[in-house]
């Protein structure tokens, strides 16, 4: 993944005055969304995660992420879109992290780095609260940027 | 981005220090010889006070400096012999201490210091003598063997105002050597300077002969001999960074991991048991268990300190409720992992504070019931069975249990009509809901909930129970694993997921369809294990890993396990794999609360497996007992 963030696609950036921010797009549940990288801290391929019990349907299970146990949670059933008839047939695991938690999202699979101008982020539609943190308009197509805060599981809120 | 500070460092350093200094305060205030300027105790309370006001002033802290200046001298006046000690001066000198450390906190935090306290050093000039006499006075044999009572010689020298008396008790032997005959003890009396020397004299008219005796004056800028040269305390220790010792835990936690891959990679060979390889195999795994040892041990502290800033809790709380308490310690060398220390100060606080609180009668009470108005608060650490036992006992008024049963029907936690049991009516107090307090942080007040704490001790695999004897007293014993980091395991599978059973919790194996299954009205399987009826529980059912398997199928295996209250389940496994180590890893801080779930831990081939908690898989079984389960077995909300 990181070796698609390539060099020229750097120089790019530097000789643009507007500043950009690169995103990774991906696909969960048949669309089309993307994170900041520097939220994202690797791409696995996909393990089979060991169940939690009584846990809530979007969380599968625990892996282990070298010696650390890591939720990983089915980001379309998070995200609460609509089954697909046809499963991924290679699921990555996408590991991102806020402050010092980490948590792993099933994804069905991932598909590039694209720069976006920070000046085309615009705040996401509607005032209900959401996954998302903006969308964006690059080359003619809507991104949809997701909110890696809000996305991290919160145990707190589970203790009752 | 933010520029560190190069004195940042020397700062963190300081401050770090400051705690051993401050806990080294701590111990010689406690030092029953603290007011003998002979005795090290005083010098040592002087060394540490003096370093630090020697690093607040070189790093500016000016309020810290002058704290502890203030401190300095008053200490001083009692090395040199200059200060008459006593009772009142020694809780000073520990009210003075707490300010101290206050102080410490307050320019960590880089926090103004706190105004509601009064500083300390006005008080202390007031208290400067113009000189004492020093009395040393060692009967000989010959002095008891006459007839002579030093306690005569004492309270006559006593009689005159601002007399004070102690006693060394150094050169004691212990009982099986000691001559009941010799003259061991020392008393060392002060008085004050403006008494003629012939008054002294006097009182030891007759038994002249028969003691060492010394009479000196020590008048202002004399300068009593005492030893510089003393090594500190500590000087054969190092300081380190918690995480490298962490980091230790961990590797050794991988290698642990590495060794059960190792094993069953052997096995796998199909390597005779006394083969070379597996030979050596298990020469390494002694060595591996025997580092493991060592970097626990690292890991390991007396609770000493802890116990240390309890007293101190107890007299803040004493203070501020007007009553007057003591702290009596007991085991305080007892070792434990750090992190369990970490874990305990804040349900400890909290119920030092219940105890002193709602614990400890006023003293006016106390005295109509023939108690000393000062109420013993006795903290006890001990190793019992492979746990780490604290028992918190107060000999106060007991629970109050007409009113507890008041509190708790009125709060809809016992029907009206409902017969309680002493111990059940005192368990209520653990009860969620008794206590309207719900947060456990270390600034709120009086009556945080028994439940809180209970929870918090649940998280690290802790429990709590209660005794109270009307009148008596309340005491409270806490049970804790000696560490955090392993735990001995049953490793069994599950609907072909590997759980691991904590070995401390299983206390009896076997086949199904050897126990004699029958049912009661409600329909539960239930079986005799260990000359008990106990339910038959389905692993795999009640955790939801699988489709429901029959309870009663002869080939599987009933594990019995226990909760804190004794309360058994026998939890049906597809099998038993095998007894082992494992390391603990954090699930909760990343996953939230997973019933019946306490932790997770790492297999030898790399997957995750969970590890029971035996108190909540009794708990989702039996539905909550009268000591309910810290963390109740709710379903997540479904997202």
């Amino acid at each position: 993944m990181q070796e698609a963030d390539t060099a020229t696609r750097l120089d790019d950036t530097a000789t643009v005055p507007n500043p950009t921010q690169d995103h990774l797009c991906f696909v969960s549940g048949g669309q089309d969304f993307c994170l900041p990288v520097d939220c994202v801290y690797e791409l696995r391929a996909w393990t089979r995660p060991t169940p939690l019990p009584l846990a809530r349907p979007s969380l599968i299970g625990v892996i282990n992420l070298r010696g650390t146990v890591l939720p990983v949670i089915d980001l379309a059933r998070e995200l609460g879109l609509p089954e697909v008839s046809t499963p991924a047939t290679r699921p990555v695991i996408m590991v991102i992290g806020v402050g010092s938690r980490r948590s792993g999202f099933l994804l069905d699979s991932v598909r590039d780095i694209q720069p976006v101008p920070l000046s085309r982020i615009e705040p996401p539609p509607g005032t209900d609260p959401s996954f998302l943190a903006g969308i964006a308009l690059v080359d003619g197509t809507v991104l949809r940027i997701l909110d890696p805060g809000r996305l991290m599981p919160t145990p707190a809120l589970d203790i009752p | 981005m933010h520029k560190p500070d190069p004195l940042d460092e020397i700062r963190l350093g300081f401050f770090a220090e400051c705690e051993d200094l401050l806990e080294r305060l701590l111990d010689a205030l406690a030092d029953p010889c603290l007011m003998d300027p002979t005795h090290d105790a005083i010098h040592q309370a002087f060394r540490a006070v003096h370093t630090i006001k020697g690093g607040a002033a070189s790093l500016g802290f000016d309020v810290l400096m002058a704290e502890a200046h203030g401190f300095e001298n008053r200490l001083d006046q009692i090395r040199t012999g200059l200060a008459m000690p006593d009772a009142r001066e020694l809780s000073a000198l520990l009210a003075a201490a707490d300010k101290l450390s206050a102080e410490v906190t307050a320019a960590a935090e880089n926090q103004p210091a706190r105004k509601d306290s009064a500083p300390v050093t006005p008080a202390l000039l007031t208290n400067s003598a113009p000189g004492v006499w020093t009395v040393r006075f060692k009967p000989s044999a010959a002095l008891y063997a006459t007839g002579n009572e030093p306690l005569h010689i004492l309270n006559a020298l006593t009689a005159c105002d601002g007399a004070t008396v102690h006693c060394d008790l150094t050169a004691l032997p212990g009982l099986e050597v000691i001559d009941p005959e010799a003259g061991y003890l020392v008393w060392t009396v002060r008085l004050p300077a403006d008494l003629p020397e012939a008054t002294l004299r006097e009182a030891f008219d007759f038994v002249d002969d028969l003691c060492d005796l010394s009479i000196a004056r020590r008048g202002p800028g004399a300068t009593p001999a005492r030893n510089t040269a003393a090594v500190a305390p500590g000087a054969t220790t190092m300081r380190v960074e918690l995480p490298r010792v962490d980091r230790l835990m961990n590797l050794v936690g991988e290698l642990v991991i590495s060794q059960s891959i190792l094993a069953s990679t052997l096995a796998d060979a199909g390597h005779d048991r006394r083969s070379p390889p597996v030979l050596a195999f298990e020469a390494q795994a002694l060595l591996v268990r025997e580092l493991q040892d060592a970097v626990m041990a690292i890991r390991t502290q007396p609770i000493k300190p802890l116990f240390l800033r309890m007293a101190r809790v107890l007299r803040e709380a004493a203070a501020k409720l007007g009553k007057s308490a003591r702290l009596v310690c007991e085991g305080d060398t007892t070792e434990v992992d750090r992190a369990i220390i970490e874990q305990l100060a804040e349900p400890l606080t909290h119920m030092i504070r219940n105890a002193v609180d709602h614990g400890l009668e006023p003293p006016a009470r106390r005295r109509a019931n023939g108690k000393s108005e000062t109420g013993d608060i006795q903290l006890v650490a001990a190793n019992r069975a492979g746990r780490f036992i604290i028992e918190l006992a107060d000999d106060g008024a007991g629970i109050d249990r007409p009113r507890v049963r008041e509190i708790a029907t009125a709060r809809g936690l016992v029907a009206p009509d409902q017969i309680l049991s002493d111990m059940e009516t005192d368990a209520l107090l653990f009860q969620p809901g008794f206590s309207t307090a719900r947060e456990l942080t270390a600034h709120s007040g009086r009556g945080v909930g028994m439940d809180v704490v209970r929870s918090t001790l649940g998280r690290i695999g802790g429990r709590i129970s209660i005794a109270s004897t009307p009148g008596a007293g309340t005491r409270f014993t806490l049970s804790l694993p000696l560490t955090l980091a392993i735990l001995d395991g049953l490793l069994v599978s599950v609907a072909g997921q590997i759980l691991v059973i904590p070995l401390a919790s299983a206390l009896e194996t076997g086949l199904v369809g050897d126990a004699g299954l029958r049912h009661d009205l409600s329909g539960r399987t239930l079986a005799r294990m260990q000359d008990r009826h106990v339910p038959f529980v389905d692993a795999g059912q009640i955790l939801r890993l699988g489709a429901p398997a029959r309870v009663d199928r002869p080939d599987g295996i009933a594990v019995l396990i226990a909760d804190e209250e004794d309360r058994r389940i026998a939890l049906v496994v597809d099998d038993i794999l095998e007894q082992t180590q494992v390391v603990i890893k954090d699930l909760i801080s990343h996953c939230g609360p997973v019933p019946g779930i306490a932790a997770a831990t790492i297999l030898g081939d790399g997957r995750v497996a969970l590890i029971l908690d035996p108190g909540a898989l009794v708990g989702i079984a039996c539905g909550p007992g009268r000591m309910a389960d810290p963390t109740p077995a709710r379903p997540r909300k479904t997202g």
